[in-house]
This record gives C-alpha cells, structure tokens and sequence, in this order.
C-alpha cells in the first residue's frame, strides 16, 4: 500500500493488502483524526553539529558485534545478523498560523536475527548493554534446536559505492527555526493565493539514520540516509462546499535545497487544488479511457507490480507473478525498473538494511517479465541471489523484501499528445495512495486531483474518486508512455506487514485504453 | 525487566527535571511493552519474534509554547539530553494561550474495575502460542480441500505497561494485555489468480479469543466463496456491508466528530449538532470505559479519565471528541479522548468505537431486496475526510432472492457518508468486538457500482 498522510487508513480487512502512502512514518497512529506526520529534529542554536548521527562503533565495537553473533548461533542457526541503528526524527506542524508542536524523536537499538532454514528467530533490545544484547541473541537463536554452534565469520567491510553523497545533509544541517520559517513560507503562499482559502496546515518531517550491518557470513556494513519533507495540506470553503488539495516537496536533499526550490510553490499548489474543487463534479461511474500523470502516478507500477514481484511471495507462490517469468505481462512499450542509486531518491541507499549493494534492476523489458526482488533469505532458499531489497524499518523489526524506486521509463509520447488523443475520459493529475492484494492481483488508487477529458480537452474537475482494475490485465492496456518520466522523492511511504519504508515511485504520463472508475453519476 | 515502581519513578523525576530546566508545566508518558509474533506454514514454526520494548515521551511547555521529544533510550544522560532538548524547543514556537496539561481533574478510572489485564495470557508458553496458530493453519485447510494454501498464520501478543506523570502531581499508570491470532486462506482460481480470505480474533484475556478452528474456518470460507467472480455492469443498488466493511467505514468517517476538525470548520458535521443525520436505526458510540475493551484505557494521553461518548443516538448527533487543548480553544470539556503513543503528542481518537447492536439476522438483510451487492472486501483508500464522500474498490457477492448468485469483483461501490448514515434500513445484530472499531452488518438502501460499460441513462 502506499498511503497518503492526508487520507486515513481504514482499519478494515486489510491485513493482506500492501501500501504504498506518502507519510514519513505514516505506520505511527494513522488514526480517525487524520494528519499524522512523524517527528523533525530541532536544532535550537542554528549552528551545525548538535543535532549530529553518533559513530555506532561508539556504542558496540566489532569485537561485541562478533561476540553477539557468537551467541546468536550457539544453539545452532545457520545464519545469524546484527542491525544497529541510531535514527533521528524532527517535525514541525503549523496549524492556523501557529506552531502546533516541535518534535524531535530517537530510536536508538540493536536488532538480531537468526536464521535455520526457513525458520527466522528475531529479539531486538532498545539498548547497546551488553547483558540485554547477549540475552536478544540468545531469544533470537532459541529458533535452532540443534545444539552445537557455529563461528561466525571474520567481518570485510563492504565496498559498496554510495550512489550519491550529500555533502550537508538538510535534516542535520538546517536549524529549526530556518525549518519553521519555511513552514510560514508555504502558510503564506497559500493563505495569499485565494480569499476561499480557509485553513492550511503545514507539516515539516525528517529523518536523520545511521545504521550497521554485520553478520555470520561476514558482512561488515554501514549507511547512512536523510530525508526530508514539507506537506502542504489546504482548505477551500464555499458556503457548505469543503474541499482540500496538497502539496510536496523534498527528498534525500542539501541544507540548501529550498534556495533554489522554493517551498512557495507547494502552498500555491495545495491552494490552486482545493479552490479548482470547489466545482468539481462526481466521476462518471464505469471503464473508460484513464491518462494518469507523470510523478506519483507511478503508484500505479508499484502496486500493478512491484509487490507481486517481491521475493517471499515468488517463493511461497502467493504472487499471481510467481509463474510468469519470461513472459508477456504488460504492453510492449512498458519497461520497469526497480532502482536504489536513483539520485537523491526516497528509496536510495549504498546499503539495503542486510548489507546488499544498491542496484538497478530491469525487471519488466519491452513488457517481458525479466527478475524479482530478492532479500536474503528468500533469495538463498530459492538459489538465488539478493537484489538489494532486504529493508526494514527499524531494527525493531526483521527485513523483508521491498521496493526501493519503482518506475515505468519514459516512452515517445508528449504529454499533450496523449490528452489530445483521449475522446472521453478522466485525467488523473494526483493520487493519494493505493492497495493491492497480492493473491488475486485487484489494485486500486485513490484520485485526489482529477479531470473530465472531452474531445482531447479537459473540460472540468471531478471529486476524489478510485480507479480499480487488476494487475495480471491492467499493465497490457497501457497504450501510450510519455516523454516525461519524474520520479517522485518526496514522500512514498510503502506498508506491509506493519512495516513501513520509505521508497521512491516513478513514471511518464500514461494513457490506460480503459480501467475502472468509481462514480455516483 | 524494569519494575512497575522504577517507571512511575522515571516518569515522575522526568517531569521533575523538565520543571528545573525552566519548564512551568510538563507530563510524561512511560511505555514498557513485552511483544511477541509467532507465525507458522505448513505445520511448522516459521517465525518467532520477542523483544521488550520501552519508550518515553515527554511534553515541555514554556510560557504558552511547546516542545516534544521522545526516545527508546532510557539511559539517564539520554533522558538529561532529552529534557534539556524539550525546553529548547517550547522556545521557537508562539506562545498559545490554549497549551498546557490538563486543570486538575478528579480520579481516574480504577484500573482494575476494567478488568484490562489476564494473568493468564501474561504467563502463557510459547509452545503454546504457535498451537493455536497451528491448529487455526490446520482448520483453515481442512475445511474446505479447495484451500490451496494457508499464508501465514500468526499469533501475536503484548503486555504492556502505560506510565503517565505531569506537573500538577498526576502519577497514574496500568498494565494491559491483548492477543491476536490471524490466519489467510488461499484457494487459487483461473487465469493463475489466486483469492483470498482473513480472519482474525483479537482480545484482552486469553479466554475470550475465537477458537483456532473458527479462525481457520471462517478464513477458508471467505476465501471459498469469493472463486469464480463474474463482471457485473454499472449501476445502483442496495449494499450490504460486511461488518469489517462497515467498520472500516465509520473508523473513517468517525474523523468528522473529531472536535479539532469541527472547530476548524473542516469537517462536513460542523453545522449538525443536535441534528437528525441517520438512519433511526443508527446509534454510534465510542467507549473507553468498555470492561476488557480492546482500546479501553483507565486515562487518556491528556491523564483525564477516559469515558463513553454517544456520538450518535438512534441517528441524531449528540458529541463531538475532543482532547484538553482543543477542549480548552473550542471552550468545552474534555471528552477523554486524548490518543497518544510514547513517541507522539496527544491527539483526538476514538476508543472502542461501534454501531450498537441491532434486531436483524444476515439472512434477513440478505431477503430484504431482490437484488443485491454484499460488499466483503475493499480497497485502503477512498474516503474523503472533508466531504464524507465514499468510494473505495470492492468485492463481493452478488445476491438475488436472498441467495448467493456469484462472486464479483473489480468494481467500485461509491457515495456520500451523509446519505449512506440516512440510508441504513437494517442494522445486523452481529455485533463482535474485536479491535478498536466494530460495526455489526449494515443494509444500506443505494449506493453506486462501477463495472463494466457505463451507467445506462
């Protein structure tokens, strides 16, 4: 699933959906109230330095490393893991002008796993004490009951390339007050841009993460990655006629992003948005032509794909994809990749969370299924090897295969050309998030910002409505790409198995021959 | 293991130190939770997860201004590093007369009296744990030999300590446990598809949890009947909506009577107090005093004693929820509805929100019309917060004369949370707590299907 953090979770039967949404943590109480939106750091003095990751090394040297995968192993498991993490989140929420709250929030432990066969054992501590580790490893190992154990091998630390390196990295080197003072920018973009603007909330969130990764096998490694991200949410009213729009932007970006990107921009566009929706008519009901745009849209490939392709359920055979590799499964103009060295990406990494190098992996070719994305374990119980997708989300929990950037490469079309061609359908400029279910391949996508299109025009916006199709069909009904592929940074946050992650998502403009559009008209 | 004194302690002196770093008002709040997953496949342990997990968040408010900080590291140069961080934040803001902890406020609930923690469950093995889960794994597949596979079956449970201290001499706290078993039955279908089917129970006391047989039988049932499914056209029709459908619809729209929104005038309830919304049949309540209520809490993130809240009685709307601070802002009271982690500041929830239980079997609401759409399953997104409008995929079955047609799916249900509450004819008497929000069946008399074509006319 990928979620938006202005849209609610339903609570309902979704335990076997996957998400893609796009709150930096939106896993944390997504409840009824709606907004939820993760901790920022908060710098007070403005100078560099206070607010700086720690050397892990600092707090569990590699001989503790060694002596915990020692203890891991004793009761026998064939494989064993330490993930330490040190994690800072910040946030700032602006609310009717003011400062609603400034959070700064740290995760701080150790997370251990043990592997015998297909059995995995994982205990974590909030802790670097020794003591707490020992006993984790112990917990964690219980899962092999054979008795004698092995010797973990000595570490090589990884020579993994970092796809791109921030040299001042926004999160630890931006004040708080230069954060909040970008907050009141966007405020007042938005508030200024139309007198039916009624409410604008402004929402700073982000991520300051380093991590290590050693294991058994001996694997030594260690990254870091900082995200970014303000969300402008606005309010349009007219009489009784609510209506809301959004904007976005950041990345894994520099202190200096917003000089050259001003954050003006996001506030203008949630404005424009909800004021454009004040005349917004429901959809038409039933299956027609769809263009979805350029960006975001791409939530469209990581659901209609990118789940079915990751390696447990290719494994266990859950995945509708488990049988089609090699052959035809989305229109010959489509090509996909799922991609981590994607510069300043969500989804970008040296290091997936097992110590995997960063890849691009070119996993639907003139629309032939090509790979699956593999984590470690499901990787070595097929005979395969990891793709780099080994993730998690903290080292509270234990990795499991996940996208990193998912996108549909760019094609001949030009955007106009494309809404040119439609005689009768919807335009999808902006999605809030989508599900899909894995098993029978249904998917469907939230349209948050859309439009009739008449005769190549569009002719007016529709209110909030949901495409559905499924995802075995859906990819073969793609009949035009555009030239304009975008990847989105700012804010794709993926959930399954109650574990959320940020990634990124990606495409050109698209049109679809015909998917289903939800309706009242 | 921390003890349940050295937490109220640590809560408490942090709040002490916030107050000599410079802060007038703080509160802290201490969770300590023992979690564990244990999941099987095909008979055998597939994965075991246990771990003791702690947190701490504390609140900091500087002459009308706040900070937050929390931490999973409870070591006392961290917790130093931490208060001294929070006042430093409750300076960069804008003084809000509004912010602050709670007036004093009389007890809170006896813990005790809502019966929220079971020794036995407490004390349970782990060996037998993973049976239950086993045998709702071996129920699943017996039930039915069209069950190809069974996806994971997991049985989760924490124990769970919740610490509250703040700077009006409130030390508060409770233990807590609840357990979860949840299996997916997988048959497969044409065209390599595959259709599913979950089932979960979930409860406070060990005692209370649906046998692993219902658990497994009920799974393989939901997955059995969605094989087969047929298109069906565009058009309007009467929805009955599964329970866990309906639930997931009023956690939604429960949004629009949180008092936060109203006094923003973002939600669509605004203007409706004391009005007729809903069907006659309608009476929603949120109830954080409910005895072994899967979200009950003896207080709230605020401290305040948690209550129940009629938000809607037989249609008309009766309560809006609020916290402390939008309490405060909005001129009301508190409805004890302050939500909060240890990693998040308080904000408006509901606890153990439900559709009261109504008169009417499934099978009557089946018969009430001579077609029909049972909507089984759903979509994650499709609900608008500020205009109540629905419309999320679906699938289902399709009903004639009171009996099952077939199964469909790929379809959108659509139409506005102000006409669905008015449009409720029948009320299932179903009603199952289980989770924080629960509805029993709902029998709602039109909504809008997109399928195939378009709608004629």
């Amino acid at each position: 699933m990928l979620s938006d953090p202005l849209f609610d979770i339903s609570s309902g039967p979704l335990s076997r959906r996957e998400f893609l949404g796009r709150s930096l943590m939106a896993g944390v109480g997504a409840a009824a109230a709606g907004l939820t939106w993760d901790a920022l750091t908060a710098r007070e003095s403005g100078a560099a330095g206070g607010n700086q990751l720690p050397e892990l090394t600092k707090f569990l040297s590699r001989d503790q490393v060694a002596d915990i995968l020692k203890a891991a192993l004793s009761a026998g498991g064939e494989f064993a893991e330490v993930y330490a993490e040190y994690t800072i989140n910040t946030g700032i929420r602006l609310d009717e002008k003011k400062v609603k709250s400034i959070d700064y929030n740290i995760l701080s432990g150790v997370g251990i796993r043990v592997i015998d066969g297909e059995q995995v054992g994982y205990a974590y501590a909030d802790s670097y004490d020794m003591t707490e580790l020992r006993e984790a490893a112990r917990v964690a190992g219980a899962i092999a009951k054979k008795g004698a154990g092995g010797s973990p091998k000595p570490f090589q630390v990884s020579k993994a390339k970092a796809p791109f390196t921030l040299m001042s990295p926004l999160p630890v080197n931006l004040a708080e007050q230069a954060k909040l003072e970008l907050c009141r920018r966007v405020d007042g973009a938005a508030r200024g841009h139309d007198a039916k603007i009624s409410q604008v909330t402004v929402v700073w969130g982000d991520q300051a993460k380093r991590f290590l990764v050693a294991n058994s096998l001996g694997t030594w490694a260690e990254d870091e990655q900082y995200l970014s991200r303000l969300t402008c949410q606005a309010q349009a009213l007219d009489g009784a006629n609510r209506q809301s729009g959004t904007g976005r932007l950041g990345g894994q970006v520099e202190a200096n992003f917003f000089e050259t990107n001003p954050p003006e921009q996001i506030g203008v566009r949630a404005a424009t948005a909800a004021v454009g929706k004040l005349a917004a008519k429901p959809a038409r009901a039933g299956k027609y032509e769809v263009v979805i745009g350029n960006g975001w849209g791409g939530v469209l490939a990581h659901e209609c794909f990118g789940h079915s392709l990751e390696g447990d359920g290719i494994r266990q055979k859950t995945s509708v994809r488990a049988t089609q590799l090699g052959q035809q499964v989305a229109a010959t103009i489509v090509d996909i990749y799922d991609d981590s060295t994607v510069p300043n990406g969500r989804g970008s990494f040296k290091v997936d969370d097992e110590g995997t190098s960063s890849q691009k992996s070119h996993v639907v070719d003139k629309g032939i299924l090509r790979g699956y994305l593999w984590d470690f374990l499901n990787a070595r119980l097929t005979g395969n090897n990891s793709s780099g997708n080994g993730r998690r989300n903290s080292y509270r929990d234990y990795p499991i295969p996940r996208m990193t950037n998912t996108y549909i490469a760019g094609g001949s079309s030009t955007p106009e050309e494309i809404i040119k061609s439609v005689a009768n359908g919807l335009y999808c400029k902006d999605l809030g998030g989508g599900s899909v279910d894995p098993a029978s391949g249904n998917f469907s996508f939230f349209v948050t910002e859309g439009y009739q299109l008449e005769k190549g025009e569009i002719v007016g916006a529709v209110t909030n409505t949901t495409l559905t199709g499924n995802a075995t069909d859906a990819m073969m009904k793609i009949v035009m790409v555009g030239n304009d592929l975008q990847i989105d940074r700012v804010s794709g946050n993926c959930g399954k198995e109650g574990q959320w992650k940020p990634v990124g998502v990606g495409q050109p403009t698209l049109k679809f021959s015909e998917i289903t559009v939800g309706g009242v008209a | 293991m921390i003890s349940d004194k050295e937490l109220r302690d640590l809560a408490h002196e942090t709040v002490e130190m916030a107050r000599k770093a410079g802060a007038d008002q703080a509160d802290v709040l201490v969770e300590y939770s023992r979690v564990f997953t244990g999941r099987v496949r095909d008979g055998k342990t597939d994965l075991i997860k246990q771990a003791t997990r702690r947190g701490l968040g504390l609140r900091a408010f500087v002459g009308g201004r706040t900070g937050f900080v929390s931490s999973s590291d409870l070591r006392p140069d961290s917790i130093a590093m931490l208060v001294d961080r929070a006042v430093a934040l409750a300076t960069i803001g804008e003084m809000d007369p509004h912010a602050g902890i709670p007036e004093a406020s009389g007890a809170s609930n006896a813990a005790d009296s809502l019966d929220l923690f079971d020794s036995e469950l407490a004390g349970l093995a782990t060996d037998r744990k993973l049976k239950m889960a086993r045998d709702a794994e071996a129920a699943a597949r017996d039930h039915d030999k069209r069950v190809t596979q069974v996806d994971g079956t997991t049985f989760s449970d924490t124990l769970a300590t919740i610490t509250l201290a703040n700077s009006a001499g409130r030390l508060d706290q409770y233990r807590a446990t609840s357990a979860n078993l949840f299996t997916l039955a997988l048959c497969d279908d044409s065209g390599g598809k595959q259709r599913s089917g979950g089932y979960g129970t979930s409860r406070r006391f060990l005692k209370e949890l649906e046998s692993p047989e219902k658990v497994g039988t009920e799974a393989a049932r939901a997955a059995v009947v969605m094989l087969g499914p047929v298109p069906i056209s565009t058009r309007k029709v009467p929805i009955l909506m599964h329970s866990d459908i309906a639930a997931a619809w009023l956690g939604a729209f429960s949004g629009a009577f949180n008092g936060e929104q109203i006094f923003k005038k973002a939600s669509y309830l605004t203007e409706k107090m004391g009005q007729k919304i809903g069907s006659d049949l309608v009476s929603l309540v949120d109830d954080g005093v409910m005895k072994r209520g899967p979200a009950t809490a003896p207080f709230d993130g605020d401290g305040l004693p948690t209550q129940r809240n009629v938000l809607l009685d037989a249609g008309v709307v009766k309560t809006f929820l609020y916290d402390a601070y939008i309490a405060r802002k909005a001129g009301t009271r508190s409805t004890g509805n302050a939500q909060r982690g240890y990693d998040t500041t308080p904000g408006i929830g509901t606890r153990n929100l439900h559709i009261l239980n109504g008169t009417s079997t499934i099978e009557e609401m089946l018969k009430a019309y001579p077609a029909l759409f049972y909507m089984r399953d759903q979509g994650a997104f499709g609900y608008t917060p500020t205009t109540g409008d629905y419309s999320y995929q679906a699938a289902g079955l399709w009903i004639e004369n009171g009996q099952v047609v077939h199964a469909v799916d790929g379809i959108t249900v659509a139409g506005n949370t102000l006409q669905m509450l008015a449009g409720i004819v029948k009320v299932g008497n179903d009603l199952n707590i289980q989770g924080g929000t629960n509805s029993p069946h709902l029998l709602i008399d039109e909504m809008t299907i997109s399928g195939e074509g378009t709608q004629a006319g």
